[in-house]
């Protein structure tokens, strides 16, 4: 009976930290609007455009690291299930701890990345990237989305 | 006489330049009367600058006697056309587009009060300059060297739409002949509605078990009568019947799918006798 | 047998609690969007008409199949009909230190070319540029239009030397 009242005093120190802990959130802020394209026009949108560049804002346990990846759409779906190409480059990524886009590190979106939530548990995700319309792109608009995720460590 | 003196050194631009001229979308600028405003793009994928003028005039696609669409002009528009050269402006109307730079043009109509309910139509003129090309490969200060401005004019369609617009179109007349390998093919459009008919045209010769011999699709625009000429690559035909299907439709991949107005598809055929 | 028991069930709850810090993933989403607003016309220069050099007194004649010919580029819609126009000098006009030396130039009916979709002059169409001509873009996989157009320049005898000029002005016109 005492090594079962002592089995349940430790659990419950176990248990209550994680009770405690703040839980994970991902909010999605702004889309990346790559607005009027040129068919046959590349069009980049850079991660430090506070207007057109994608922007998620995260939230968990403070001071706590997190990985962070990106589900990336390799094209874009307009009109008749036309298609338009999009690339992602090494630096389209950045994060920023204190949730400001003039102050971000950044990183490649197609590979995770490691981030620290600051002191209270906030941080902001940015992204740019590069549209590639064809000479003969169908006019209209087009359409795609992005995930990212967002797991801390053990 | 020095054997330098005989000679004029005309220098229209040696070797390649490269690109010139301006990249311009959409090619077709529908203005919607609640709004009253439109806008171009312009894109220079030069390494140069480019000097672009803006400017406007009345006229719209007709065909001529042999079948060739063209752009008729006319000068002076009466009140009761339907143009609106008149009463868009174009802001800027001169820029200078930098080295691998966009610039929009915006357009602005201020049509007349009491405008009926319909479609209006002007043609935008983009003249675009590249600068003066370089004289080169004449040192003998006798001889005489040329230097060439080079410039690109565009000419794209602007309609404006106010109230309720409608459009249609029938065929008429359809007919071919067999020349050489193609077959000429000749057809009487006209417009129906207040709005210009902005479409596809599809001509497809088949043989008596439906199978296509031959066929060509292309954009169309009929704005008041037309008779243009189409030709259908077809090779040698046996002797025998065909029939040729003809047809229109608002289908178009150049422009946005809100942009060109509805209308049911137009079919027509007719038989091709090959002696 | 109840020391076994509790045992047993801590072994139990052990594996029952969830452990602090272990990984978990949250996800969310955000749009990328894009208008493509409309099928874009380019005119593009290859190659500018070049006369090298030219005795004075002789007329001198640039093919437009020859190498120097002038020669454009002409992207846009698949299969459109396009209406070509030309504005040609016909005075090459000396801007230095002798003004109103002039040197004529010519367009003759076969001094302009057009090829749908092939940039090769050998297989154009002739026209006369000072008329223009209507033709068609290319098809989905090449929606081009090639031009070409040559020229005579006639220099006097007596022309004057400094530098000559003029505009050549060509018109492309969507229908």
């Amino acid at each position: 009976m005492k090594s079962l009242r002592l089995a349940f005093v430790l659990m419950a120190a176990v248990v209550v930290p994680l009770v405690g802990q703040r839980p994970i959130t991902v909010t999605g802020v702004q889309s990346l609007a790559f607005g009027t394209l040129l068919p046959g026009v590349p069009t980049i949108v850079v991660r430090t455009d506070a207007v057109k560049s994608g922007q998620f804002s995260i939230n968990g346990p403070h001071d706590a690291q997190a990985q962070v990846t990106f589900t990336l759409p390799a094209v874009l779906t307009g009109p008749g299930g036309a298609t338009l190409p999009l690339t992602f480059g090494g630096s389209d990524a950045g994060y920023s701890q204190s949730q400001n886009i003039g102050s971000q590190v950044g990183f490649d979106p197609k590979q995770s990345f490691v981030i620290t939530f600051s002191q209270q548990g906030r941080g902001s995700v940015f992204l740019g990237g590069t549209a590639r319309p064809a000479p003969t792109q169908r006019a209209g608009a087009y359409t795609a989305i992005i995930t990212l995720n967002v797991a801390t460590f053990p | 006489m020095k054997p330098t003196g005989l000679w004029v050194a005309l220098l229209l631009c040696a070797g390649r330049l490269g690109a010139q001229g301006v990249v311009i979308a959409p090619h077709a600028v529908f203005i919607d009367a609640r709004t009253r405003s439109g806008a171009v793009l312009l894109y220079n994928p030069n390494a140069e600058p480019a000097e672009v003028a803006i400017s406007f005039f009345y006229g719209y696609p007709a065909t001529d006697s042999a079948g060739r669409i063209v752009v008729r002009t006319v000068e002076r528009p009466d009140s009761t056309s339907s143009s609106a050269a008149g009463w868009i402006q174009a802001f800027p109307r001169r820029l200078t587009v930098p080295p691998l730079e966009r610039q929009t043009i915006r357009l602005l109509a201020t049509p007349p009060a009491g405008l009926v309910d319909g479609e209006y139509w002007a043609r935008l003129v983009i003249s675009a300059k590249g600068g003066q090309l370089p004289v080169t490969g004449v040192a003998d200060t006798a001889k005489v060297k040329v230097g060439l401005t080079l410039e690109v004019r565009t000419i794209i369609g602007v309609f404006y739409r106010k109230g309720a617009v409608h459009t249609g179109v029938t065929v008429s007349g359809l007919r071919t002949a067999v020349v050489g390998d193609s077959l000429a093919v000749w057809a009487r459009l006209t417009q129906q509605g207040n709005a210009a008919y902005i479409g596809s045209v599809h001509a497809a010769l088949v043989d008596s078990t439906g199978r296509t011999l031959g066929e060509m699709k292309a954009p169309i625009g009929v704005y008041y009568t037309m008779e243009p000429r189409y030709a259908l690559s077809i090779g040698a035909l046996a002797p025998g019947r065909y029939r040729l299907r003809f047809d229109l439709s608002t289908g178009r991949e150049d422009l946005a799918p809100e942009l060109v107005l509805p209308s049911p598809p137009v079919r027509d055929s007719v038989e091709v006798r090959v002696p | 047998m109840t020391a076994r028991r509790a045992r047993a069930g801590l072994l139990l709850l052990g594996l029952l609690v969830p452990r602090p810090g272990l990984s978990q993933g949250v996800g969310g989403s955000v749009g990328i969007d894009a208008n493509v607003i409309g099928q874009a016309l380019t005119v593009t220069t290859l190659s500018n008409l070049n006369f090298g050099s030219v005795p004075k007194g002789i007329a001198t004649t640039v093919q437009p199949t020859a190498a120097g010919a002038g020669a454009w580029q002409i992207q846009g819609t698949k299969n459109a009909d396009v209406s070509i126009g030309f504005v040609l000098p016909t005075l090459l006009i000396n801007v230095q230190a002798l003004p109103g030396s002039t040197i004529p130039l010519s367009f003759g009916a076969t001094s302009g070319r057009w090829n749908r979709a092939t940039n090769n002059v050998a297989g154009a169409t002739a026209f006369n540029p000072s008329a223009g001509t209507t033709a068609k873009l290319g098809p989905t996989a090449n929606p081009y239009l090639y031009l070409w157009i040559g020229g005579t320049v006639s220099p006097a005898a007596t022309a004057k030397p400094g530098v000559y000029t003029g505009t050549i002005i060509v018109t492309i016109a969507y229908l």
